[in-house]
């Protein structure tokens, strides 16, 4: 999945003052490949994660994926697009309180009765070590549990593009190097990463790498 | 699914909507059985009272007539039924009668005779106001019956023709007293006036007039349509049954919005709350592709669960407080404070319609934002 933006430009509103997020940021990721978003906090990096997966309209430009604006589509279409070619992992999780592990992995099942299986669900609990965990709610997992049922949860549709949004930033080194691998192997396996993060925990991963500064892209590395 | 576990893990914020909606259900239960009741208590109290319309014939001394208590005109039978004919015409319990005052047995007594079918607008069924007698037999009044010695099976002749004594009438302080009722054919029969009667008496709400003159409107309606007619209205009772019928409607027409009002607040605050607190989770559904109708399905499955939860609960609750204090306040028609059913039909179907009308704005606004603003305050 290719994704562009030209001159994308994001402007909040704040009482009076206007803050330009993204300011005409113009970019090209190319089909599979691992992105990270790097850049100090406020600086439009969150902004631009989720409004290249059509979770935020823009104020101005807009985002081609695979040759199809993406903030043309009405908000049904843009809906059925993000559950059909996207995952997202958050740094807060966003796991729904009141479903246990294996009712959260398997919250799609609603949207996609054919492909989000009770199998499938249990065997990416099993690759990220929750089986034991399965009957268990959010508030009775540890920080690295939640965010790997978050990931079982993005996983589970089979998406072409997983959006992180600083999914290691509540976790110690050990759960966020698991984290990372998981998102690495995802990428291994032909999906496409565009991760934000502070640390450089998947510095070393990514093929494009991202620096921002308020609200513009002032650096890519292409590795 | 979701929305049932999501019930189960903010039952509070659930339990006080419901508390809301059972308040509300309880309050428009208690209020309409409670207003039936008072409607039936005020329908008989007023309709113990008499009639309140005299139809007479035009050509009725006035003088004679209060003297004697009756009109010693006549009028075509048939009049009656073209009373029923016209709908301009507000009443009930209308009721043929012909009267005739006599010397019987050393007694100045009144022979009515009654109709002994009381005629109704149609479609309308009501309870009868008067008896009907039987043919061939009479009614006598307690003063009559006391001072000739009657019971209940004598045979007694009156104008040179036997009838039987079906019943004697308890004492009712009035008139009444000195008369012995007939079927209104027969004593029309006794008297040689085959389908003729003296009066019309009717029960009238003014309650239906249009303008501040009621007897007015009824005199005007009676000239075109039985011109040789006139009508009497005993104000006193017309205007103590319109005074309480206005009375009970006012409540109704007070209370409920005032009700409705504090319930759409309620609710409306409860799920606007709740929405607050499902932000994030309204966020990642739609990050995962629910679309707004489904997240928004959620939400008013929520609120209609606790629509149909208040309405069965407050139905019950209302229904039984009405049933406990009815009876008390009530004395008269305390056996007949029964539970409305079809309250708990409309509350069923009402009182989720409301609660989802009650959060739809809150909702609706919550799903239509974008998922990132939902997830995230600051971007």
């Amino acid at each position: 999945m290719i994704i562009e933006t030209h001159k994308l430009t994001r402007i909040f509103r704040q009482g009076r003052n206007e803050v330009k997020a993204l300011d005409e940021v113009g970019l090209n990721i190319p089909s599979g490949s691992f992105a990270l978003i790097k850049g100090p906090s406020g600086c439009g990096k969150s902004t631009l994660l989720f409004t290249l997966g059509g979770m935020l309209r823009p104020t101005s430009g807009d985002i081609v994926v695979d040759g199809i604006p993406l903030y043309q589509m009405n908000d049904r279409e843009r809906t059925a697009f993000r559950s059909q070619h996207t995952g997202f992992v958050f740094q807060s999780y966003h796991l729904l309180p009141y479903l246990n592990v294996l009712e959260n992995i398997m919250i799609s099942r609603v949207l996609f009765p054919d492909q989000v299986t009770k199998e499938k669900a249990l065997q990416l609990a099993g690759n990220l070590n929750l089986t034991s965990r399965l009957n268990h709610k959010p508030s009775e997992l540890s920080s690295g549990e939640k965010q790997r049922v978050a990931l079982a949860r993005a996983f589970i549709t089979g998406p072409d593009v997983i959006f992180a949004d600083e999914p290691t930033g509540n976790l110690d080194p050990v759960n966020a190097k698991e984290v990372i691998e998981q998102l690495v192997l995802f990428h291994q396996n032909g999906g496409s990463v565009i991760m934000v993060s502070h640390g450089n925990e998947a510095d070393q991963f990514a093929g494009i790498l991202m620096t921002m500064k308020d609200g513009r892209i002032i650096h890519i590395d292409k590795n | 699914m979701l929305f049932r576990k999501e019930i189960g893990y903010r039952k509070w914020n659930f339990l006080l909507g419901v508390l809301g909606m059972i308040t509300a259900v309880t309050g428009v239960v208690f209020f309409v059985v409670m207003t039936k009741a008072s409607q039936n208590e005020t329908r008989i109290l007023t309709r113990d009272m008499g009639f309140n319309l005299r139809i007479i014939p035009d050509s009725t001394n006035m003088n004679n007539f209060w003297i004697n208590g009756y009109s010693n005109r006549i009028m075509p039978e048939d009049y009656v039924h073209e009373l029923v004919k016209k709908k301009a015409f507000y009443y009930a319990h209308l009721t043929a009668t012909l009267h005739k005052k006599i010397q019987w047995k050393g007694m100045s007594i009144i022979l009515t005779g009654i109709s002994k079918d009381e005629l109704n607008p149609k479609g309308k069924k009501r309870t009868k106001m008067i008896f009907a007698v039987p043919s061939g037999k009479v009614y006598a009044g307690y003063e009559v019956a006391h001072d000739a010695g009657i019971k209940r099976g004598n045979k007694i002749k009156i104008l040179g023709k036997d009838y039987v004594v079906e019943r004697t009438l308890a004492e009712t302080g009035s008139e009444d007293d000195i008369r012995i009722y007939f079927n209104l054919p027969d004593l029309q029969q006794l008297l040689h006036r085959e389908g003729k009667i003296s009066e019309i008496m009717a029960l009238n709400c003014v309650c239906s007039a249009k303008g501040d003159d009621p007897l007015g409107e009824l005199r005007q309606q009676l000239q075109e349509d039985l011109p040789d007619t006139k009508v009497i209205m005993n104000r006193t009772i017309a205007v103590a049954r319109e005074r309480q019928r206005k009375m009970l409607d006012n409540y109704f027409a007070v209370l409920l919005p005032v009700l409705l009002i504090i319930t759409a607040i309620w609710v409306g605050t409860i799920s606007m709350i709740n929405v607050i607190q499902r932000k994030q989770e309204i966020g990642i559904l739609k990050a995962l592709g629910f679309d707004k109708k489904r997240i928004a399905g959620l939400f008013f499955a929520r609120v209609a669960a606790l629509g149909i939860l208040g309405a069965l609960l407050g139905f019950a609750l209302g229904t039984w407080l009405a049933l406990q204090y009815g009876p008390e306040v009530f004395k008269v028609t305390a056996k007949s404070v029964k539970p409305l059913y079809n309250l708990l039909y409309w509350s069923v179907i009402l009182a989720p319609l409301f609660a989802m009308i009650a959060s739809f704005v809150p909702v609706m606004y919550a799903v239509s934002r974008e998922p990132a603003e939902m997830l995230k305050e600051e971007l």
